[in-house]
């Protein structure tokens, strides 16, 4: 697993670019396992409404998520051209769906600005840097926080005490 | 590749092969008929040291080699018949397994043990080779060979004996020392040394050629060694007999006498035995994911085939049966192979039942029932040491003495049966003693002891689950078997982490019944496939009782708490799995559906489903390898189509219409 303090190191790290109601999110290339288009779930019951369902992938079975979901953002309908970004956190694979991939960008440290505060009301943790590149604004994201890991992974204690 | 890496992989082997060499090496010494022993199972134990030995040899570990080697001169005197097999033989095998395996892991982590641990066995195994002679004079039975001998009127020992006169080459003084010391075991020996600086060895033996040369081997090159025989005459035995030169090691490849032949039969034979080979179990895993995926290929293909014309592309059509069938069989081969039969983890207990009872001076029987059940192979990894833990105790505090247990009208041999089962998607363990169950007054003393609020009114069940709490123990000695309170604690939790739970059961003077409850991972299931909605379920066919499908008379409301279903003069809850799972109906009269009544723990309950889909052999995945545990969801599997479907947790299932369910109920605890 790559560290996020590598982020920051030196030299140039590379992002995959996203967007998501219209914003441009990156995320550390490293985590991206896969790159697909949508296929039918199978829904679960009993999980948050942002928790699709699973997926068959090669074998394994694994969870998709929507992020607009979760935001409360604008929902496109889902087809073929729905797009899924398969990752790698905390050692599980997951599924995220997007509304495009836009490139891969590789951004030096300088190009990197520090995140926004905006105050204790909006948490936004997550991001962990703003990219500027051509004028375009992207924000990188920690997964990890991101999709709160322990919202989709974690076994639910309450229920299996 | 560089070589050291080579090496390394090869030093990974032998301590993999050594351990399952250890481990069989055990097994047929526990099973071996003392009185009787099978020539076949001695081989076997005889090839397994030799085969530790020469790993050990190739890797320097010269205590190993040491140890195996005097194992292997006395097994060898024991498979010839020379020697008679006695329960200080097995014993002491056994002592010297045990050794061999702490030298084993000593290697294996870089932190050899001392020289001093094996030093009891080594003494007690040289005893054991020196009592041969007596061993031989007290033998009544005689083969073949020997009452031909007889007959002819010399001893057998002596018909056997042959001379061996081995010049050696230059050696050091450590080297021959070495070797006499070896060739000293197996019979006379006498050194003397010619003046140009070579040294001569007079061995009478009962040995073959081949072994004096195979000893000889370790220290020398063969090619160097020149080795001549001849047969020692009953009247003299005197040096300048056995000078007549029959055979020499160095054109020994030419003589094929019947013995040479028959041994090479069995070096044949004993590689015939090794039928299995080490895989990474990646790669079985992968394996499996692969051939998921090709079955899944296959039944796309299928699918297209079934719209084409069945007479303009017959030949197509029937190639595609067959490979429907192969892809099957491919499917079903493969899935085995991460499948382990508790076999494996049950024949570990026999010994320690016997040595343990034998140390608490209890007597005690181990009757093993269900070792054909296939377990995963990491599910049977961790689930030793919980057993291990609960055999110890059922001997330790379950089973009375002797005297005692007489006293009690019982059989003076207690009983302990460990079994396993497949059981409604689970895997049922369970260890059970005869012995003198658990004291309910002295838990709930011990408990209130610890500061746990206890109250008389509680059920047997709570009670015992006392014992589960950590540093809990009714043992008023700490012995080394028991007694500190840490064990039941750590089983409970182990076990938790696997997702499994333990029970209890107990009666007073009558036994104690441990129950551990197991999901299954990998397990292979039979499942049947059900549909509700646009959704698919799986449920495992051992939990389905019956499917039925309903008159309007069978289905009574109670006002308020949910319907239930007369069937066979039983009422059972029944449980509309839309309304469970909020999924949009197809239809919602039961009258229209199928009713699967289900069974778990001796509770049944029945589900309305719309309609059957089949039945066949499922793969079960673990949700929480990328997700997480979902209530009511034991876990998911790959469909013929690709598409993922999830197998119901029926014993959870059950929970819910025990507590008699309501459609808000459902809501409330799917919710929660």
């Amino acid at each position: 697993m790559q560290n996020d303090q590598t982020h920051f190191a030196k030299g140039e790290v590379e992002f995959l670019t996203f967007t998501i109601d219209g914003e441009e999110y990156g995320i550390d290339i490293l985590k991206v396992k896969e790159i697909r288009a949508y296929e039918n779930v199978t829904k679960i019951v009993n999980t948050p409404p942002f928790i699709l369902g699973v997926i068959n992938l090669r074998g394994y079975i694994v969870p998709i998520v929507d992020m607009r979901v979760k935001f409360n953002l604008r929902i496109e309908a889902y087809d073929q051209f729905t797009v899924v970004i398969v990752l790698t956190i905390a050692g599980r694979l997951i599924g995220m769906v997007v509304d495009g991939v836009s490139d891969v960008v590789s951004l030096a440290t300088e190009q990197i600005l520090p995140a926004p505060r905006l105050g204790a009301i909006q948490d936004v943790r997550y991001v962990i840097g703003i990219g500027a590149i051509d004028g375009r604004m992207i924000l990188l994201i920690d997964l990890e926080r991101w999709l709160s890991v322990e919202d989709i992974v974690q076994i639910d204690k309450a229920e299996h005490p | 590749m560089s070589s050291s890496i080579e090496i390394g992989q090869f030093f990974e082997v032998f301590f993999e092969e050594s351990e399952e060499l250890l481990a069989e090496m055990e097994g047929l010494l526990l099973a071996i008929d003392v009185s009787a022993p099978d020539k076949e199972e001695c081989n076997a134990i005889f090839r397994a040291a030799h085969s530790i030995k020469g790993g050990a040899a190739m890797f320097g570990l010269t205590d190993m080699v040491e140890l195996t080697h005097i194992m292997e001169s006395l097994l060898d005197n024991i498979r010839k018949g020379n020697m008679r097999l006695s329960d200080g033989h097995v014993n002491g095998f056994l002592k010297a397994k045990d050794i061999l395996k702490r030298q084993l892991s000593g290697h294996h982590q870089h932190l050899p043990i001392g020289s001093e641990v094996a030093e009891d066995v080594l003494v007690l195994l040289r005893d054991l080779s020196n009592q041969r002679t007596n061993n031989l004079g007290a033998a009544t039975h005689l083969d073949a060979s020997e009452i031909q001998a007889t007959l002819k009127g010399g001893s057998p020992i002596v018909e056997d004996a042959h001379c061996f006169r081995i010049e050696l080459p230059f050696t050091s003084v450590e080297d021959l020392n070495a070797l006499t010391a070896e060739l000293g075991l197996k019979g006379k020996l006498s050194c003397e040394n010619l003046p140009d600086g070579k040294t001569v060895l007079q061995l009478e033996t009962t040995q073959t050629l081949d072994d004096v040369v195979a000893i000889c081997s370790f220290l020398l090159n063969p090619r160097d060694i020149h080795i001549t025989q001849a047969s020692v005459l009953p009247v003299d035995k005197d040096k300048e007999a056995c000078a007549l030169p029959i055979v020499t090691a160095t054109n020994k490849a030419s003589s094929e006498s019947s013995y040479d032949k028959s041994r090479r039969g069995e070096a044949i034979s004993g590689r015939q035995d090794s039928r299995f080979i080490r895989v990474n179990l990646d790669k079985a895993d992968q394996l499996i994911n692969l051939v998921g995926e090709l079955v899944i290929t296959q039944a796309m293909i299928d699918q297209h085939a079934g719209r084409l014309d069945a007479i303009n592309h017959e030949q197509l059509l029937n190639h595609l049966t067959t490979l429907a069938r192969n892809t099957r069989d491919l499917q079903e081969s493969v899935m085995s192979i991460r499948m382990i039969p508790m076999d494996l983890v049950f024949s570990r207990f026999p010994r320690m039942v016997k040595e343990l009872a034998a140390k608490l001076g209890k007597k005690a029987k181990l009757i093993t029932l269900g070792g054909a059940t296939e377990l995963d192979k990491g599910l049977i990894e961790r689930i030793i040491d919980p057993l291990t833990h609960l055999v110890r105790n059922s001997i330790d505090h379950g089973l009375e003495l002797p005297h005692e247990r007489l006293a009690n009208n019982k059989a003076e041999t207690g009983t302990i049966i460990l079994s396993a089962v497949h059981d409604s998607g689970n895997v049922v363990l369970q260890v059970h003693d005869d012995g003198i169950g658990l004291d309910r007054g002295s838990i709930m003393q011990k408990a209130s002891d610890c500061g746990i609020s206890v109250s008389a009114e509680m059920s047997d069940e709570e009670v015992w689950q006392f014992i589960f709490a950590p540093g809990f123990t009714t043992a008023r000695t700490v012995t080394d078997i028991s007694g500190r309170g840490v064990g039941m604690d750590v089983v409970k939790r182990n076990i938790a982490a696997m997702g499994g739970s333990v029970d209890i059961q107990s009666n007073q003077g009558q036994g104690t019944t441990v129950t551990i409850s197991l999901p299954l991972t990998l397990a292979i299931l039979e499942g049947m496939l059900i549909r509700t909605g646009n959704e698919v379920y799986i449920l495992p066919l051992l939990a389905v009782v019956e499917c039925l499908q309903p008159v309007s008379g069978q289905i009574h409301e109670i006002t308020g708490k949910g319907l239930v279903i007369h069937v066979r003069d039983e009422y059972i809850p029944l449980m509309l799995l839309y309304e469970l799972f909020a999924i949009q109906p197809r239809l919602t009269n039961p009258t229209e559906g199928i009713v699967v009544v289900v069974e778990a723990l001796g509770k049944k309950t029945a589900l309305l489903v719309d309609s059957l889909v089949g039945q066949q052999q499922i793969v079960v995945k673990n949700l929480e390898t990328n997700f997480r545990r979902i209530p009511w969801i034991a876990g998911a599997t790959i469909l013929g189509d690709g598409s993922v479907s999830l197998i119901l947790d029926v014993p959870s299932l059950l929970n819910i219409t025990s507590q008699f369910c309501t459609k808000q109920t459902c809501y409330n605890l799917a919710s929660s």
